[in-house]
């Protein structure tokens, strides 16, 4: 018991995953197809790259509920420095590092003023939410697109026959996995998470720490802001409502404890995979929307009480 | 009461943590439970208690033998455990942690407030206690803690009470006056198994001891009939020779130099000198304001006025990463919550203040760091299967050394030990002293703050002495003596 | 101290923010009648032609319109009433954010004589001079009989669905499947191929469209019940290569973007709901009642166009 109980803890969350393909390509073998695991991968890009920021910040024992409204804002942004005509390479770069300021104001309120950094990004999400409407005065900017070739290769862009949106989630993945398990930063966030005070009398510059995490979180969130308004063509003021709650769920079943220094940004990874293969699968299947989000809670359930049973 | 443990084992997984160990405490009896840490003490009387189930023996109480289950099964023996680590809730108030789970209910099926209150006051005043038992537990110290737990367990009429190292951290006057409770106790019926790696107490207070060595039983004494030296072989295995091995070395410049340093409410103008190769003991009573002063030193807590000099130039220590750069080192009081990330495995602990300097080109080499911890593993003697066990597996003693080893790899030149060997068993004891004689050799200038007066005696080359929030006196060694130590301590001395 | 000064800071931007509004209310003249124009959720750009409606026509008649964003929170819209009951608001014209939040402060309003219009939505409350709404229902019809038009021979359709739940998704679902779906109605040729969720927006709508697609290769048809869906829905089937499998896109609504993809042919027809006549003709009930206590019928349902008919 013992055994199968350790080997869970390694690969459990791939066995889930695995466990999920099989059961939706039986009920419909047009899942399995190299068109909708594509599909799956460029939807899954913006979910997951937020739940990689959100990783790093649940691993210092923190929470960021502003991703939702910080991707909101920097699409709006973006959209609106397209549609006045800034060059697509400008306004994507301007956007990643407007995503990452919001986010680094989010790391200050927590690190230096000290909020719990709940009630801190629940603040912040309310202040964004609101400058998004202010910009936007409500509508959305549309045909975003048209004459932005840069803006339209993050969701329709293929290298070599790969999805850009996929490669650069990918990539990232590859950057953040090392960022976090090899650099003296990654560690500084575990032992964070793990026991901040004595992480502070080790001289583990917490406060920098904290504040690169939300950075990291922002950032993450902005790109998923402009590979979402790549995809639409358009930014929405009201795009990433309720994203938070996603990007939590995917740390959360890629076996990140939400009391922080535990964790793997791999298993995030998987997590954010489990979540859009399962949305992609309900809709392949069939199944009424009725019982979509019935069954969508049951599997978080499921895979968060098995990861419990096997840390046991 | 009277209680016989025969036979007990029990593993975990393939661990044999008790191997037919066994222990009779008569009634009316204080009985000491001593052994090396992880000799099985803890694992036996977690069985006691039913929060482990034995594999094999039997536990008969009052000549009826017992299936313990549950610690509710326990309870209703009327046994009562006091853990070291105090499960106490600091939000609460004494009197609610004291009903915690067994709260009292009026007829309207209410919380009987004032009749908890009273018998919570009851209960404390028969510990001497003079105390409102609306207080909350996080703004009493300590010690009170500790004697909350026991008036918490005189609630439940326990007729056996186990205590696991109450005296940690007391103050000598809280110590007193706790013995004086337990023999009170004890003369009104109540049995106490007694766990402690303090040989001074268990000769002044008990009256038969079990010693246990990895998961074995060793043998029973009389105390009467018995000697120090006698245990200590019959707890290590060996004959011991000194407890205290010090060496004589002559310090070299001053390194550290203390001026006036004072911060409101915590201490007041503080001055002191420490040398290369010097031994300074903190000595005082708990909340003389010690620990403060050596954060303050660290760099973790703020001080108001005063300063700091490093080699005769003032420094300024605004955070422990200054600290740790110009090469302080700093083994916090409290190993669980300031010294150890628990759930790190060892080698990251070890290596979590010196992390910037395990790296390549900004990648962190864990080759690297495997080789330094298990030099320091090899050196420092720390009983661990490998490095990559997380810490809370390990034993007080062996988590010390961890924490110890952790500020060794920074070459510290100034090293702080804050209470280095509490809760630690006698043979680590020894290996802390020899560590710190090794590293008074090469130099390094050392405090050491500790409550256990041999202790101060035996490892410092000079001692301290604090007294609300001041230093009354700094003694050289060859000059003090317990005696003139506790006076300072206590206010008096000129 | 560092607490201190940005708390301070944080008062003082809300002083700030007080004041601006209240030299900008103050700065208008004491003497005109004022309409409170409360909206749900000005974050979805189609009501925007409605508080562009009501504003304009209440210009037109001589009222300063003030106007409360809800932000799509029911919690915000009872304290906003409040709030223009306070500055002495002479009538108001409401869009709830559901039927039973505001129903209180309505009673406050209503008691204090001030006669109240809701739009879209009706709130459950006694003594509201009008309750102006679309037709979804009708609407609904209107579509599916479109549709029938279109394609007389029938079709493969997929049914983008709103927000569970709510009375537009019902009655503009219903609405259309009474005449479409083969269940419903005997005679239709049409089959419904998938009924999938897009919430009332456009990512939700363009992600599960996306999955749609790589589902089946057959879909003639699909009914987004609102515009903001259409166009998710047309960019899915741009972005996935199939503009030439000649997908007929049909949207509701009437938003401007729906118009834009209509004239690009991404899109093929919206059934628009007159909020120009929703938002003008609740001033008018609300100006005629000042004026002489004329009531108006308490409930006006009011019809939608499909775009390429008007």
């Amino acid at each position: 018991m013992r055994k199968i109980g350790d080997l869970y803890k390694k690969y459990g969350t791939v066995v889930s995953l695995m466990i999920l393909v099989a059961i939706v390509t039986i009920l419909n073998p047009r899942f399995f197809t190299m068109y909708n695991i594509l599909n799956i991968f460029k939807q899954v890009s913006i979910n997951g790259l937020i739940a990689f920021g959100m990783t790093f910040v649940i691993l210092t024992g923190g929470i960021d509920l502003s991703v939702g409204a910080t991707l909101g804002l920097s699409g709006v942004i973006l959209g609106w420095m397209i549609s006045t005509g800034t060059p697509d390479y400008i306004a994507i770069g301007v956007t990643l590092v407007f995503g990452a300021v919001l986010g680094g104001m989010n790391g200050v309120l927590v690190s230096k003023v000290k909020l719990q950094p709940f009630i801190a990004t629940l603040a912040t999400m309310t202040m964004f939410r609101g400058i998004t409407m202010i910009v936007s005065d409500g509508i959305p900017f549309m045909g975003l697109t048209k004459n932005a070739p840069m803006l339209d290769y993050f969701s329709q862009g293929k290298f070599l026959t790969v999805p850009f949106p996929m490669l650069v989630f990918i990539i990232v993945l590859a950057i953040l996995f090392v960022i976090l398990h090899n650099t003296v930063f990654g560690r500084g966030v575990y032992a964070v998470g793990g026991n901040e005070e004595a992480a502070r009398l080790s001289s583990i510059p917490i406060t920098k720490i904290k504040t690169l995490v939300y950075t990291i979180s922002g950032l993450m969130s902005a790109l998923a802001g402009i590979i979402l308004t790549s995809r639409l063509s358009s930014s929405q003021p009201t795009a990433g409502m309720g994203f938070e709650l996603d990007a939590i769920a995917a740390v959360v079943i890629g076996g990140t404890s939400l009391s922080g220094g535990k964790g793997r940004i791999f298993g995030t990874f998987l997590g954010a995979l489990i979540i859009g293969v399962l949305n992609n699968g309900l809709n392949i299947i069939g199944i009424s929307a009725f019982y979509q989000q019935f069954i969508k809670g049951l599997v978080i359930l499921f895979a968060v009480i098995l990861d419990r049973k096997s840390n046991a | 009461m009277e209680l016989i443990m025969k036979d007990i084992s029990k593993s975990f997984g393939d661990v044999k943590v008790l191997e037919n160990v066994g222990v009779h405490v008569k009634d009316k009896q204080i009985h000491a439970l001593m052994g090396e840490n992880g000799a099985g003490k803890s694992t036996m009387m977690k069985i006691l208690t039913g929060v482990y189930k034995k594999d094999a023996g039997k536990v008969i109480i009052n000549g009826k033998e017992q299936e313990i289950n549950t610690i509710r099964d326990s309870e209703n023996l009327k046994l009562a455990f006091i853990h070291q680590e105090l499960n106490v809730l600091r939000e609460m108030s004494i009197v609610d942690n004291m009903f915690l789970g067994k709260e009292l209910k009026n007829k309207f099926g209410l919380l009987d407030k004032s009749t908890m209150i009273k018998r919570a006051k009851e209960k404390l005043q028969l510990l001497g206690l003079d105390i409102n038992p609306n207080v909350f537990m996080k703004d009493i110290s300590l010690g009170y803690r500790q004697l909350v737990e026991i008036a918490k367990a005189l609630l439940l009429e326990a007729e056996l009470i186990i205590m696991d190292e109450p005296t940690a951290a007391l103050t000598d006057k809280e110590i007193e006056l706790l013995f004086k409770v337990i023999r009170n106790l004890r003369d009104q019926g109540v049995s106490f198994i007694y766990i402690s790696h303090k040989m001074e107490e268990i000769f002044e207070l008990c009256d038969e001891i079990t010693i246990l060595r990895d998961g074995k039983y060793i043998g029973s004494k009389k105390i009467k009939e018995t000697n120090f030296d006698e245990i200590v072989s019959m707890m290590v295995g060996y004959d011991m020779d000194e407890r205290f091995p010090k060496i004589e070395i002559t310090p070299g410049e001053v390194v550290l130099s203390v001026k006036g340093l004072t911060k409101k409410r915590k201490f007041e103008d503080i001055n002191f000198d420490l040398r290369s190769g010097e031994v300074l003991g903190f000595s005082g009573l708990m909340g003389a304001g010690r620990t403060d002063v050596m954060h303050a030193i660290f760099g973790s807590v703020k001080y108001d006025t005063g300063s700091i000099y490093l080699n005769g130039k003032k420094v300024n220590i605004s955070s422990p990463i200054v600290a740790k750069k110009l090469g302080f080192g700093f083994i916090t009081e409290d190993r669980k919550n300031e010294g150890l990330i628990l759930d790190f495995a060892v080698n990251s602990n070890v290596a979590l203040p010196d992390l910037p300097n395990f790296t390549d080109k900004g990648i962190v080499n864990d080759s690297k760091i495997s080789k330094t911890v298990d030099e320091f593993i090899k050196k420092l003697n720390i009983r661990t299967p490998n490095q990559h066990i997380e810490i809370k597996n390990l034993s007080g003693g062996n988590q010390q050394k961890v924490v110890i080893a952790k500020w060794l790899v920074t070459k510290p030149k100034i090293l702080i030990l804050d209470e280095p060997t509490r809760g630690v068993d006698v043979g680590a004891k020894k290996e802390i002293y020899e560590i710190i004689n090794e590293l008074k050799k090469q130099g390094v200038a050392i405090i050491v703050v500790s409550s256990e007066l041999p202790e101060v005696l035996g490892i410092c080359d000079r001692v301290a002495v604090m007294h609300m929030k001041k230093i009354k006196k700094i003694f050289d060694i060859k000059d003090a003596t317990q005696e003139k130590i506790m006076e300072y301590a206590t206010g008096g001395g000129k | 101290m560092k607490k201190i000064t940005s708390l301070l800071l944080i008062i003082s931007l809300l002083f700030v923010m007080v004041g601006c509004g209240d030299t900008e209310t103050a700065s208008k003249k004491e003497e005109q009648q004022k309409i409170a124009l409360l909206m749900a959720d000005l974050g979805n750009p189609f009501f925007h032609v409605l508080k562009d409606a009501v504003e304009n026509r209440g210009k037109e008649l001589g009222y300063e319109v003030l106007v409360y964003d809800g932000q799509n929170q029911a919690s915000k819209q009872p304290s906003q009433i409040e709030d223009a009951i306070q500055k002495g608001v002479n009538a108001i014209v409401i869009n709830p954010a559901d039927e039973s939040s505001t129903a209180n402060a309505l009673k406050e309003a209503i008691a204090q004589g001030i006669p109240v219009v809701t739009v879209d939505r009706s709130v459950d409350v006694d003594g509201v001079l009008s309750y102006l709404v679309t037709d979804n229902l009708k609407g609904g019809e209107l579509t599916g009989k479109w549709l029938e038009k279109r394609l007389p021979e029938g079709g493969k359709v997929i049914h983008m669905e709103g927000i569970i739940g709510t009375a537009p998704q019902r009655e503009r679902g219903g609405g259309f499947l009474s005449v479409i779906d083969p269940a419903k109605n005997a005679n239709s040729k049409f089959e419904i191929l998938d009924t999938a969720v897009g919430e009332f927006s456009m990512a939700p709508a363009e992600a599960a469209m996306s999955d749609l697609l790589a589902k089946h290769d057959d879909i003639s048809v699909v009914f987004a019940q609102n515009d903001t869906m259409a166009v998710g829905v047309a960019r899915a089937i741009e972005t996935a290569g199939r503009s030439d499998d000649g997908i007929i896109v049909i949207g509701f609504d009437g938003a401007k973007e729906a118009y834009d993809l209509i004239d690009q042919g991404k899109m093929s027809v919206t059934a628009v709901q007159d909020f120009e006549f929703i938002g003008s003709e609740a001033v008018n009930y609300v100006d005629a009642f000042l004026k002489d206590g004329t009531k108006p019928e308490p409930k006006v349902l009011v019809d939608v166009f499909m775009s390429d008919e008007k």
